[in-house]
């Protein structure tokens, strides 16, 4: 058996919906698959790699010493950075402060900002996938580069230590190094 | 401030309340915060989720006897979600309740309890009355619910009419989240034939991509009065609002990076 309905009011909802959509609407749109944003940029970070060689005189734990606890932070950053061959690194805490930056690739302040909302990515992610704590995340952010980002805990208090750095880089050990070396630092 | 979305529509029993209760869930799965308001007289998010068992006190007595908001607020053992009933108890408190609403007042006093929160969901009453006008007052925007039937679907245009002189009148800021299509049954003929003159007339900005199947297991989960998700072997029942509220937050990221994108910007380094 086939049946004939009235469906006018589909059409109807349909054209009030445009309606409430026009420009002058303010209806988000239905996220859009396969929309790639093609960014035509250099890779600097591996151009940088290339030319990187370990210099004795590059100061371990133990030599990162300052007037404030500033000073070491950022003393401590940049050590890691030309250890690892890394291209930049901040560390922020969780509303965005930065705590201490070593060149980075746009204002140390808007990447503060950034770390602190991908820090709090990651608590959601852990959340939803895990019931348990997330802590790391790498992201490509061109064919080259990534930035990994890792989130740690200090007094109950979220951190984030954020390094942009070749995709080829292993960084975890480095960056499990510094972190306990912040850590430390950032103890009273 | 929180991001306040009405779960509404014009006919009854098109599961706004099961929204309302599964789409809070679902984003405080997220990590988010969030404040499910009855806005039924009737009570049936108080109900749903077991409200009334705690306190009979909600919005009514918030208006009328001075109280301070956060008394008023009962969190769930999930110290992330939160209700706060109608608050009707007496035919009295009805009365009360519609002219606190046309009055305005409702919306304000939603409005002041957003604030400790990243979402407030409304579970509006059946039709296009006064409440209903009240509470669209506090909203950013509107979930429209809906069943792929002949009778819930020719109830659609009058709803959209109400968002849109709402919209063009009295609250300048509310805009529809969506049209949500709930208990679709696909083996049903009906069903599947109203669903598909959705899909294919509708924008697609104007309905959400998820739609929620019927299952047997929203009705257990309202006979304990709790989220699908709690429920044990209930996950596949789940699985919608969950898919519901990423879909939402993904809407508004995109309408976030829209409002801030730059077109020359070339890429974050």
């Amino acid at each position: 058996m086939t049946h004939r309905w009235d469906f006018s009011e589909i059409g109807e909802s349909a054209r009030l919906c445009a309606d409430l959509l026009s420009p002058s609407g303010k209806s988000s749109p239905r996220p859009k698959v396969n929309q790639v944003r093609t960014v035509a940029r250099p890779a600097p970070a591996l151009a940088k790699l290339a030319t990187l060689t370990r210099p004795a005189t590059i100061p371990g734990p133990t030599m990162l010493l300052g007037n404030t606890r500033q000073d070491r932070l950022q003393a401590s950053l940049t050590a890691m950075c030309e250890r690892g061959g890394f291209l930049g690194a901040v560390v922020a805490d969780a509303s965005g402060l930065c705590l201490a930056a070593v060149t980075p690739p746009i204002a140390e302040e808007q990447l503060a900002a950034f770390s602190s909302m991908l820090g709090e990515a990651m608590v959601h992610a852990g959340n939803l996938f895990t019931s348990g704590m997330a802590n790391n995340l790498s992201l490509d952010i061109n064919y080259t580069d990534k930035l990994a980002v890792r989130r740690f805990l200090f007094g109950g208090v979220p951190f984030c230590l954020v390094v942009l750095c070749p995709q080829t880089c292993d960084e975890r050990a480095e960056v499990e190094l510094s972190v306990d070396e912040l850590q430390r630092i950032l103890a009273p | 401030m929180a991001t306040i979305i009405a779960i509404a529509s014009h006919k009854g029993g098109v599961g706004k309340t099961t929204t309302a209760l599964n789409l809070g869930y679902g984003l405080t799965r997220l990590g988010a915060k969030v404040l499910l308001v009855d806005g039924d007289p009737q009570g049936g998010l108080a109900n749903a989720s077991n409200l009334k068992r705690r306190t009979q006190a909600g919005l009514v007595q918030l208006l009328t006897n001075d109280r301070r908001a956060n008394e008023m607020v009962t969190y769930t053992r999930d110290q992330r979600m939160a209700v706060i009933g109608a608050g009707v108890v007496t035919t009295d408190d009805v009365l009360q309740f519609e002219e606190l609403a046309l009055a305005g007042q409702l919306a304000i006093s939603i409005r002041e309890l957003a604030h400790d929160f990243d979402y407030v969901l409304i579970d509006a009453p059946a039709g296009i009355g006064g409440v209903v006008r009240g509470l669209l007052l506090a909203c950013d925007s509107v979930i429209v619910t809906l069943n792929p039937r002949p009778l819930a679907v020719k109830s659609l245009p009058s709803f959209l009419k109400l968002i849109k002189s709402m919209a063009d009148s009295d609250n300048p800021g509310l805009r529809l989240e969506g049209v949500l299509v709930t208990m679709m049954n696909a083996k049903s003929q009906v069903d599947a034939s109203v669903f598909a003159q959705l899909q294919a007339q509708l924008p697609g900005a104007a309905m959400f991509a998820t739609h929620i199947p019927f299952n047997e297991a929203f009705e257990v989960a309202s006979l304990h009065a709790t989220p699908v998700a709690l429920l044990p072997a209930a996950a596949l029942a789940a699985r919608p609002y969950l898919d519901l509220a990423l879909e939402l937050k993904a809407r508004e990221l995109k309408a976030q990076a829209e409002e801030s994108a730059d077109d020359s910007s070339l890429g974050l380094f």
